[in-house]
């Protein structure tokens, strides 16, 4: 599982990435020309402008897209899935049929998004259950596990109320929870500060390098300037009209990141 | 089943009644609307059951396919009594391959009758030939008579369950003896108690051998020795009717000496008329209320077709987000088909349940008489299911197909 996992290895391979949209495929809406690897235990934050390709890269590295050509490699020997287990398993390129990216997101990957991405109708148990149902997590773990979740962000108290009793900051904490809960190899975030208060925003930012430590390697889309830190982030990548590019790390004195 | 094909099902199967709770009014409303239809469409049925199990209950077997000989007294001095000859001649006029059996019958009403002092007034049935295709109920007590027995003179008779309640008040009458008109008859089975039209008419009845009947008749109920109030001559087919009357008349006529040119001595009864006047007044009700029934179904089923698209439509961001993590097509349809599944059998045991409290309050007010049988039960839940499934497919195709990025990137 990728919470027992200590030993630094790759996650996702990034080669000559490029991705489209629509059927047309004259420029690419996205780039990605370098050979990068991003590691385990690693945080990477992507930054540019509106409508630089920010989220369209992080769709793609989520499954929730396909790349249009070039290389994308994910280790897959580090998911809970029993029936992968030969060498062949290992790396795979990310598939492009539905099912697949299904079988990969399920798997692999854990969302947090600006506005929570929460199903009004359920409760908060519910939604912090949601991705364990489908990540085929044992049964009698799952509750523990969403029990955790939300007391590490303080809603423990809150685990049978429906999202309309809950505060906004309350509705992106619980977002959180089913972040931490699913305890998957990747995570995912785009804009997760945005429109938080900062007491939210210091919690989303501790979180998510909690999530890191656990193992996960972790993409954040974001505009905030206290995740734009080299202090912080392991890799930065800067995105300017769809031509993404890692920003040079400064000398290693200035990178160590507080406790 | 494969464990993680059993696992997602279970998953999506436990999904589908938490989406359903999420909106209880929603789905509160989607299954009245079912409900409607499967109610119209049970009561329908009930109603036409209940009306064929009415034509049952006035149907006489195989009396139905008897033409029945009875003295024309429309005719005035032209009208004879038959005679036990005249049977005889009349079966081999028809023919084996026409004619099941044949009876006589001679008939008296309000014949006292009595046991230890207690006293009931019969009806008196003298029988000679094949009585039981008429009087076909199962014997309570004692046994029914043998050829040997209607042909003899024995002074023996058989009690319908009304005459013997009256004279024995529940206690056993097989083996007593009763005096009947003053005449003593020793009783040698009790018919059983039934709900037809026929059964009814030996309710109140002694029935005896022929030639012994005469003993007990009142002297206003006189006839020849050789007379029959009744001729029965039971066909194999009811299509051989009207030849059999025709046939019939022609030789009846020749025997008493009436020429065609006069009124027929006899009436030539046909029982069967109306329970088939019955049954087409049934089939043509049927038509209707099926008809009726269809269209109210029809419009159930679009009514919860459309309001399953809508509320898919509504729910297409929470879909998404099902499938951002990691839900897929085959999730997402067995997860809003397990939710059709539900409200349709929800709207099925709905239907069901106000068809019969309908059926309830209004059978006593409109006259009608309704009847659920468990195969009806069991296939308006079924109807509600199927349809339920058939109308939420096209909604349930559509959240499949939602994608992931719905959710958040519109």
């Amino acid at each position: 599982m990728a919470g027992a996992i200590t030993v630094s290895h790759w996650v996702i391979q990034l080669e000559n990435l490029l991705h489209y949209y629509g059927k047309q495929r004259t420029s690419p809406s996205v780039q990605f020309r370098a050979r990068q690897e991003f590691r385990n235990s690693e945080i990477t934050v992507l930054v540019g402008e509106s409508g630089s390709g920010k989220s369209t890269l992080l769709k793609v590295l989520g499954g929730l897209d396909c790349a249009g050509s070039g290389t994308l490699k994910v280790r897959w020997d580090i998911c809970n899935d029993p029936g992968k287990t030969s060498r062949d398993a290992i790396e795979r390129s990310l598939p492009h049929t539905h099912h697949d990216l299904a079988h990969y997101r399920r798997h692999r990957v854990a969302f947090l998004f600006q506005d929570g991405g929460l199903i009004e109708e359920f409760s908060v148990l519910q939604n912090v259950l949601l991705p364990l149902r489908y990540a085929e997590i044992p049964r009698h773990l799952r509750r523990a596990r969403c029990e955790q979740a939300l007391e590490r962000v303080g809603l423990k108290d809150k685990i049978g109320k429906r999202l309309n009793q809950l505060s906004g900051g309350e509705r992106h904490r619980v977002a959180m929870a089913r972040t931490i809960a699913r305890k998957a190899a990747i995570v995912i975030c785009d804009e997760p500060t945005a429109a938080l208060d900062r007491d939210n925003a210091i919690l989303v930012r501790d979180i998510l390098r909690d999530e890191a430590k656990r193992g996960a390697c972790v993409f954040i889309a974001t505009h905030d300037d206290r995740l734009i830190d080299h202090q912080f982030a392991d890799n930065i990548i800067d995105i300017d009209q769809g031509v993404a590019s890692l920003r040079a790390h400064p000398p290693p004195s200035e990178t160590a990141r507080p406790n | 089943m494969p464990h993680k094909l059993r696992h997602r099902l279970g998953e999506n199967l436990e999904l589908a009644p938490v989406a359903i709770l999420a909106r209880p009014v929603r789905a509160a409303l989607m299954i009245v609307s079912l409900g409607a239809g499967v109610c119209v469409v049970a009561l329908s049925s009930a109603i036409i059951s209940g009306f064929s199990a009415e034509i049952e209950r006035l149907s006489f077997g195989a009396y139905a396919r008897a033409l029945v000989i009875t003295p024309n007294y429309l005719a005035a001095d032209q009208a004879r009594v038959s005679r036990l000859a005249d049977i005889d001649q009349l079966v081999e006029a028809l023919g084996p391959d026409r004619v099941e059996g044949a009876a006589s019958w001679r008939i008296a009403r309000q014949v006292p009758a009595s046991y230890q002092g207690r006293r009931a007034d019969s009806f008196v049935f003298g029988v000679q030939g094949d009585y039981q295709f008429e009087a076909d109920m199962p014997m309570a007590q004692g046994r029914a008579f043998e050829p040997s027995d209607v042909d003899s003179s024995r002074r023996i008779c058989l009690l319908g369950a009304q005459a013997a309640e009256r004279l024995f008040e529940g206690r056993p009458a097989s083996g007593r003896t009763i005096r009947v008109n003053g005449a003593s008859c020793y009783v040698q089975g009790v018919f059983a108690e039934g709900d037809t039209v026929l059964s009814s008419r030996f309710s109140n009845a002694i029935i005896a051998p022929f030639h012994a009947a005469a003993r007990y008749f009142m002297p206003t109920d006189f006839l020849a020795p050789n007379e029959a109030s009744r001729q029965t001559i039971i066909l194999k087919n009811p299509e051989l009717l009207y030849e059999a009357r025709l046939i019939a008349d022609r030789t009846l006529r020749r025997r008493h000496g009436v020429p065609q040119s006069q009124p027929s001595p006899f009436l030539f009864a046909d029982p069967g008329a109306p329970t088939n006047a019955m049954e087409q007044q049934r089939d043509l009700i049927s038509r209707l209320l099926y008809s009726i029934a269809g269209v109210s179904m029809l419009a159930a089923i679009l009514a919860f077709a459309g309001a399953s698209w809508t509320l898919t439509e509504l729910r297409r961001r929470s879909i998404a987000v099902q499938a951002i993590h990691g839900a897929s097509y085959m999730d997402i349809l067995i997860q809003f088909t397990s939710e059709s599944l539900i409200l349709g059998t929800l709207g099925g045991i709905f239907g069901i349940g106000s068809a019969l409290l309908l059926a309830e309050f209004t059978s006593p007010l409109l006259g009608w008489n309704a009847e659920f049988d468990p195969v009806l039960l069991i296939g308006s839940v079924l109807l509600g299911i199927l349809s339920g499934a058939l109308a939420g497919s096209a909604s349930a195709q559509r959240a499949a197909k939602t994608l992931p990025g719905y959710a958040v990137y519109g």
